[in-house]
């Protein structure tokens, strides 16, 4: 009997186990285990949260994704290099100018070299694709940063104050990206906090975003640390007039309504605060230590690198190594990549090439290529102005952290763009701004460049164009700057490969926007092409 | 034993008592080949419950036994003898064992089996008679090309998995794997662990009829492999089975001579001439060398005191492979305890297997750099600082620069990249047939498969690969892993023949947990390494199952298959899915009027129908917002003031993710003639999946991402597929057998909710292929090339094929597929009195191959000449077709018809009976033979080997031609 018991007994603990398996079935409610990743609740429970997610947005224009240089990236489907904010800004503002020029072959690449680019563009895309990325994710720490969510989870009034101020930082950034968005594409996808992820944006055009940046911005304001008081590389209330100051100088361009009136007064608070033009040979802007006491002065808003620390395939590092040819140990870099250059029209707007008569020339004269560029392509050894601004060595020359990711920082904002803006309005002969301010002004970056001084009579528009080249260049200034001086479209302005001729010749009008990205087109039926494409 | 056999004794107490006057009857049972007497035999009056079984001299006593009784002798692996009593005192019997030969073939299903005969699914039994022969060393390449519809890609890299596709897979982002399943256990880590030695059989469900009891996990196809057990025989048998083979390279990459090179570069590239060397390199020739395999597998089966069969093998494969460097060394055991109790109620099974696997994993990168290296170049220099190797550099600093591929032979010499892999994996399985109630059946199996993995990689402290910016560093890291499926299955089965009417009804639970962790050091030597433990956050797996077979009259077969499948994959809402299959089979070869006809022996009609899964997608919880934080020395944080932060990122998410369906339509036709001298299968079928998972592009402000998986559209499949087997002569001194399978298979996304996607990256953010509505699922997505008059493409001229006056992406169209329209195998096996010979070849017919060796190297700038001007590069000669400036990789020029015909296997043996003379009481025996692998390629595809999986050919790891010798020794 024993036996049969004994078996009558397994039977009936399995079948007690079947009903025990059905307890089981939470076992399939499975959560982060990796130490790198977390659920809403547990990452929120850290108060030191709301500083990381706020450094991812910062860092957003700086590294692609949450490992530097390269491997686990934000952008999809684009290599991640090419993914990065700054490599992608600067390209569409350079390359389609005389200031820049690049000799590779990468699929698509040579277009934004001579204005042949198309909907399926992969660097337009790339650049849109980054540029909204940052405005999700800054929508996302204003939903999960509000009165309610930071009282749902009991925050102290240190963290709740200093979440009111990150914030305000957030919504800078968001407003940048916009910025960027709208002197770019024009129109732009648009969402804020109020909406919902996952559901596809509805269009607005530049007028609505300029509407909104202009309010943003000033409704930031006061949540916004005073000029220099916040921690270096983070923005203050400087910073979002500089911004508010770009917006009413391109108001013209991009809603057809002069602000020039607006920008002046903005423009007044930005000299008059604390932001001083530094005091370093003007070669030092660009140099790794760029980040010391003495430059931070004029960097009012600085995208911050560090060859250890925050790395990427864009940036300064593609600043520094795509215009070097065999001269990278010069530049403190472990290989040049020979791809950007400079256009002829570019190297005759400085009085020579040698930086003797301004020392804003930091070109290698020694190349011995011609300036004039032969070919459309692969013609990095044949012509171009070699230009070797950016580099990886300090102002002392000692060698950087890293020989492939320069320590370099790369200057969003300066305070000397902000002189020439006041030197343009003074050049239009906007009411208030003055052509002996704009000549002390201007003469001050002379000075520092060993650059002859100017008059006021010198205060002419074309000239404040041409200074904003010689001051600004590479900067991510030119394509903006020639289309608010009216010498991008049409002929009033060629340059070699301009319209895909040697010698250069007219383009349409639709090239001062680029068109919105046909993928982006093909995942949201709200979306439509510009004028053109 | 000893208790056992009290046990059964204490069996026999419940036995009831008779009340009739009767006798006893009296005997032994012996083998009636060794003449052994048998222990455990049952010994049963038929139609009652009176019964014993042989004690251990093979004696028995059974009481109460009547005039006319019949008197029932079983015994696993034995015929059935009956005697009737006729008042003798005593009887003496000799079982028979049975002969394989005779056994009901019988095939897997899933918990469960069935008669092949009585199978109502389409499924492709293959046991090792069916294997591919030759130099085998990975379990996949035994059914490589003989069951239709089954593709098997093997790659050429020593221990290296195969990818499998069942009637080419019903996904599109989704894994396209089929589920493989070892004696019960479904595993996930592939089977290049596996001694093909141990394998039995494989029972391949092709159809949802069968695989709906594998619900979300059954979608393309399930493997179920069953591996070899000991035997019920008292003898013991061993088998040694060894084989050494010599590797070889079949073919190169047809790149430029050092000669021929020098013209190109004269001719293309003038300024550079100065970078051409005196030498004569031919770098694959640096690279690529003859290697050795060899298999050793010792098992010896026999049946422990009796009553526990029992099966050990030991095996150990050793591959030296083509490319210098790499090598695979695995070394196998693999137990096998089937023993049953209580008058075979109780059956246990037990399988243990551990394989510790070594490997020496070449850089790969080699290859492509013996093909880019500029062949003037010399493989040596005395005064290079790279260790000896010539390399391209100036000095710069203290350091220096380096310009085009680095020296590929130095990538492989001064790189040791070594992993070793230890992986238990068994189960245990206990099926109890209720002594109370005959007909119900309780099966418990518990399995675990269990990988630890450890690697280290360094690399030499001067190689040129192993820099840090300008200055030598090396490279030193190490890394780990650990993997764990564990599984608990319980089903009851009952079963009974009501009449006319056969019921079998199985019903179960399944649990499975899989988890995963690994580690990787980074480069040690680094100050900015970044070490980091990466946890997987699990995936489980429980389901619900049950089916129901019904057998009528022995001719109308029905079976309803149900699964109530769960999985950690979604959320609450949408995480359980139902999958039913309903199959119907008619044999009508047992109805009267084809029972006697000479020429129909075997006939039967299937029809099924079934809806299966698939949740398995690399995402493992994309159902909820995560946060996800950079690690501390990940490169990736943000300085503000002096104070770097961790950047913290919320993960892109799609609450809304659920099942992948596929519901599946076979009609099928099992078919014997001439006695069954001619069988085969004839399947006809149609698949269409469903909310097909993809992943979608995301585009600006929809999510945290711009790429995500979604459930959109609907792919379907249609194919036939005939396998026939021909035994054309069976005879004492002739035996010759022909099989051959073809398969037909189309698929074609029918939706895709007007989205399309790009797929098959052929570098820089290019791609060859596309995801769209209406066209074969990868096909080639390419501009039209325009070619001038002598047929040579013109370089950047596509047509402008809508007309628009504009050459842009909307001209772009589909330019054939990387999916073979036909696939075919065919083996032969012909025996003469001692001798056997045996070929089989594989075919594969509309396949196309995108040239991406070509694509990406064939040209000038940024190819031929390196965008360091201080570099030229070798290319594939393809370009003296093209000479293009610049890369095109967007042409269709590069869609290259890759159709197929390979000879895969020769072998030539002869078999010694009793050698050595050994005792002629027992079996043994002695083949030796010899043979060729990978003996043909007939392509009209130029490249290294038209076999590509996924269509874009980017350099693979060449499979070796292999030329063995090897022994099977049993006794």
């Amino acid at each position: 009997m024993k036996n049969i018991e004994s078996i009558k007994i397994k039977f009936f603990a399995f079948i007690g186990m079947i009903a025990l398996f059905t307890a089981c079935t939470d076992d399939m409610n499975v959560f982060p285990k990796d130490d790198d990743e977390f659920t809403s609740e547990k990452f929120y429970a850290d108060p030191s949260s709301y500083k990381q997610f706020m450094a991812k947005i910062y860092a957003g224009l700086a590294v692609t994704g949450q490992a530097g240089p390269a491997g686990n990236p934000d952008i999809q489907n684009i290599d991640e290099g090419f993914g990065q904010y700054l490599r992608g800004y600067w390209q569409l503002q350079e390359l389609p100018t005389d200031e820049a020029m690049v000799a590779w072959g990468d699929p698509t690449l040579p277009e934004l070299n001579t204005h042949t680019w198309t909907k399926d563009n992969r660097f337009v895309r790339a650049f849109y694709s980054r540029a909204f990325f940052q405005v999700s994710l800054a929508n996302e720490f204003l939903r999960e940063t509000t009165d309610d969510k930071l009282a749902s989870r009991g925050e102290t009034p240190e963290i709740k104050a200093d979440v009111k101020a990150f914030r305000a930082e957030v919504r800078f950034l968001r407003a940048l990206s916009y910025y960027h968005g709208i002197d770019l594409f024009g129109k732009v996808p648009f969402a804020t906090e109020d909406d919902k992820v996952g559901v596809k944006p509805q269009e607005k055009d530049r007028v609505f975003v300029f509407d909104f940046l202009v309010k943003e911005l000033k409704a930031i304001d006061a949540d916004l640390k005073a000029a220099r008081t916040n921690e270096y590389g983070r923005i203050d209330k400087i910073g979002a007039k500089m911004l508010l100051a770009k917006l009413y100088q391109n108001s013209l361009v991009y809603t057809n309504v002069n602000r020039d009136t607006e920008a002046l007064a903005v423009i007044n608070e930005i000299i008059a605060s604390p932001y001083k033009i530094a005091t370093v040979p003007y070669s030092n802007l660009f140099m790794a230590d760029n980040d010391r006491a003495a430059v931070q002065n004029e960097m009012i808003f600085p995208v911050l690198f560090d060859g250890l620390k925050t790395k990427s395939w864009g940036g300064t590092t593609y600043l520094v190594h795509a215009p070097c040819g065999d001269w990278n140990g010069e530049l403190g870099i472990d290989g040049g990549w020979f791809g950007l250059v400079g256009r002829k029209e570019f190297a005759a707007i400085f009085p020579d090439l040698t930086g003797a008569a301004d020392k804003r020339a930091i070109f290698n004269s020694g190349q011995g290529a011609a300036l004039s560029i032969p070919t459309a392509s692969d013609f990095f050894k044949t012509g171009g102005l070699k230009i070797r601004k950016w580099t990886n060595i300090t102002s002392t020359g000692a060698t950087a952290s890293n020989q492939t990711h320069p320590d370099t920082d790369f200057p969003m904002f300066r305070l000397a763009d902000v002189y020439l803006m006041y030197a343009e309005l003074a050049a239009k002969g906007v009411a208030g701004a003055s052509t002996t301010t704009a000549r002390d002004y201007v003469n001050v970056l002379r000075v520092r460049a060993n650059a002859g001084q100017v008059t006021t009579t010198d205060i002419t528009s074309q000239f404040v164009l041409n200074e904003r080249a010689r001051e600004l260049y590479w900067e991510g200034h030119r394509r903006q700057d020639l289309i608010r001086f009216g010498k991008y479209a049409g002929s009033s302005y060629n340059w070699e490969w301009k319209g895909n001729v040697q010698t250069g010749t007219s383009i349409d009008d639709k090239y001062k926007l680029f068109p919105v990205p046909q993928s982006e087109i093909n995942t949201n039926p709200n979306l439509t092409q510009n004028p053109g494409y | 034993m000893k208790t056992i056999y009290k046990k059964l004794l204490l069996l026999l107490l419940f036995l009831p008592f008779s009340v009739l006057a009767q006798g006893t009857l009296g005997g032994t049972v012996v083998d009636s080949k060794s003449n052994q007497p048998i222990p455990g035999v049952n010994v049963v009056i038929e139609g009652s419950t009176i019964g014993t079984q042989t004690d251990f001299d093979g004696k028995f006593k059974l009481p109460k036994v009547n005039k006319g009784d019949k008197i029932v002798f079983s015994f696993i692996g034995y015929t059935n003898q009956t005697v009737t009593y006729a008042n003798q005192q005593t009887v003496n019997v000799s079982m028979v064992e049975e002969s394989n030969e005779l056994k009901e073939v019988v095939v897997q299903v899933g918990y469960g089996s069935v008669k092949k005969k009585d199978a109502t699914g389409a499924v492709a039994l293959i046991t090792t008679k069916d294997f591919n022969k030759g130099a085998i060393t990975n379990t996949e390449n035994l059914i490589n090309g003989r069951v239709a519809g089954v593709v098997v890609t093997q790659g050429g890299r020593p221990g290296d998995g195969a990818a499998i596709r069942i009637r080419g897979g019903s996904s599109l982002n989704a894994s396209n794997d089929p589920l493989v399943v070892i004696d019960g256990l479904p595993v996930d880590k592939g089977l290049s662990s596996v001694n093909p030695n141990d394998i039995e059989s494989f029972s391949v469900l092709k159809d949802a009829s069968a695989t709906a009891i594998y619900g979300s996990r059954g979608s393309n196809g399930v493997i179920l492999i069953k591996t070899k057990k000991g035997t019920k025989k008292d003898e013991i048998q061993l088998s040694f089975n060894s084989y050494t083979a010599v590797n070889s390279l079949a073919k190169k990459v047809d790149n430029y001579s050092a000669n021929e090179f020098r013209d190109i570069v004269k001719q293309f590239v003038p300024s550079r001439v100065g970078l051409l060397g005196k030498y004569n390199t031919d770098w694959q020739d640096q690279i690529f060398e003859d290697g050795v395999t060899s298999d050793n597998n010792l098992s010896v089966r026999g049946n422990i005191m009796n009553t526990m069969p029992t099966r050990l093998s030991v095996g150990y494969t050793k591959i030296d492979g083509v490319l210098k460097t790499s090598e695979f060394d695995r070394k196998t055991v693999a137990l096998s305890l089937t023993p049953s109790f209580f008058d075979n109620h109780l059956r246990v099974e037990v399988n243990a297997n551990y394989a510790y696997e070594k490997n020496r994993y070449a850089d790969e990168g080699a290859i492509n750099n013996a093909i880019a290296m500029n062949p003037t170049n010399p493989v040596y220099d005395a005064k290079s600082p790279f260790g000896g190797y010539f390399e391209t550099y100036t000095p710069t600093g203290t350091g220096y620069t380096v310009y085009g591929p680095a020296n590929p032979l130095a990538l492989l010499e001064q790189r040791n990249n070594r992993g070793a892999n230890s992986r238990y994996y068994g189960n245990a399985q206990i099926d109890y047939k209720l002594h109370f109630f005959e007909d119900l059946r309780v099966v418990v199996n518990a399995g675990l498969d269990i990988n630890k993995r450890e690697g280290t990689d360094v690399t030499a402290q001067n190689a040129r690969s192993g820099m840090n910016g300008l200055s030598l560093l090396g490279s030193n890291s190490n890394s780990w892993g650990n993997s764990e499926n564990k599984l608990l299955d319980g089903y009851l089965n009952y079963n009974h023949q009501f009449g006319k009417v056969k019921v079998d009804f199985t019903t179960g639970y399944s649990y499975q947990d899989f988890q995963d962790e690994s580690y990787g050091s980074g480069n040690t030597l680094r100050v900015d390494s970044q070490p980091d433990v990466w946890t997987s956050p699990g995936v489980n797996l429980q389901a619900f199952y049950a089916r129901m077979n019904i057998d009528l009259y022995s001719k109308y077969l029905i079976t309803l298959n149900y699964r109530r499948d769960g999985t950690s994959r979604f959320a609450e809402e949408s995480r359980w899915g139902n999958f039913p299959g309903v199959a119907v089979a008619w044999k009508v070869s047992d109805e009267n009027f084809l029972k006697d006809s000479k020429v129909i022996s075997d006939l039967k009609f299937r029809v099924g129908w079934g809806v299966t899964g698939q949740q398995d997608i690399p995402a493992q919880y994309d159902y909820f917002k995560r946060y996800n934080l950079s690690g501390p020395n990940s490169g990736a944080s943000y300085p503000f003031g002096s104070t770097y932060y961790l950047l913290a990122k919320p993960e892109g998410y799609n609450e809304t993710l659920k099942w992948e369906e596929t519901t599946t339509y076979n009609l099928g036709f099992d078919f014997g003639f001439f006695d069954n001298k001619l069988t085969g299968s004839l399947d006809f079928y149609n698949k269409i999946t469903n909310d097909l998972f993809a992943f979608v592009d995301e585009g600006a402000l929809q999510n945290f991402r711009t790429r995500g998986p979604a459930n959109i559209g609907q792919l379907e499949s249609k194919g036939v597929e005939l396998g026939l087997n021909y035994n054309a002569i069976q005879n004492d001194i002739h035996r010759l057998n022909f099989n051959f399978n073809i398969a037909y298979n189309n698929r074609n996304i029918t939706s895709l909710d007007d989205n399309e996607y790009f797929t098959g990256g052929i570098g820089l953010d290019l791609y060859s292929q596309i995801l769209k509505e209406g066209l074969a699922p990868n096909s080639f997505w390419l501009y039209q090339q325009i070619y001038d008059a002598n047929d040579r493409p013109i370089e950047g001229a596509y047509v402008d094929r809508n007309k628009d006056g504009a050459v842009d992406s909307a001209d772009k169209y589909e330019f054939h597929k990387p999916e073979a329209d036909y696939t075919m195998g065919f083996m032969t096996n012909y025996n003469y009195k001692k001798w056997d010979f045996s070929m089989a070849w594989r075919a594969s017919v509309g396949n196309y191959i995108y040239d991406n060796v070509s694509g990406s190297r064939s040209f000038i700038s940024q190819g031929i000449s390196d965008n360091n001007p201080n570099a030229v590069n070798n290319a594939p000669v393809d370009f003296s077709i093209t000479e293009f400036s610049q890369r095109k990789a967007e042409s269709d020029y590069y869609v290259h018809d890759g159709s197929w015909l390979k000879w895969d296997n020769l072998t030539i043996g002869y078999l010694f009976d009793k050698p050595f003379g050994l005792s002629a009481k027992k079996e043994s025996s002695l083949r030796i033979y010899t043979g060729i692998q990978n003996v043909l390629i007939i392509s009209k595809y130029k490249g290294m080997d038209p076999e590509i999986f996924g269509g874009n050919d980017s350099t693979i790891y060449p499979r070796a031609r292999m030329a063995m010798l090897g022994l099977n020794f049993n006794f």
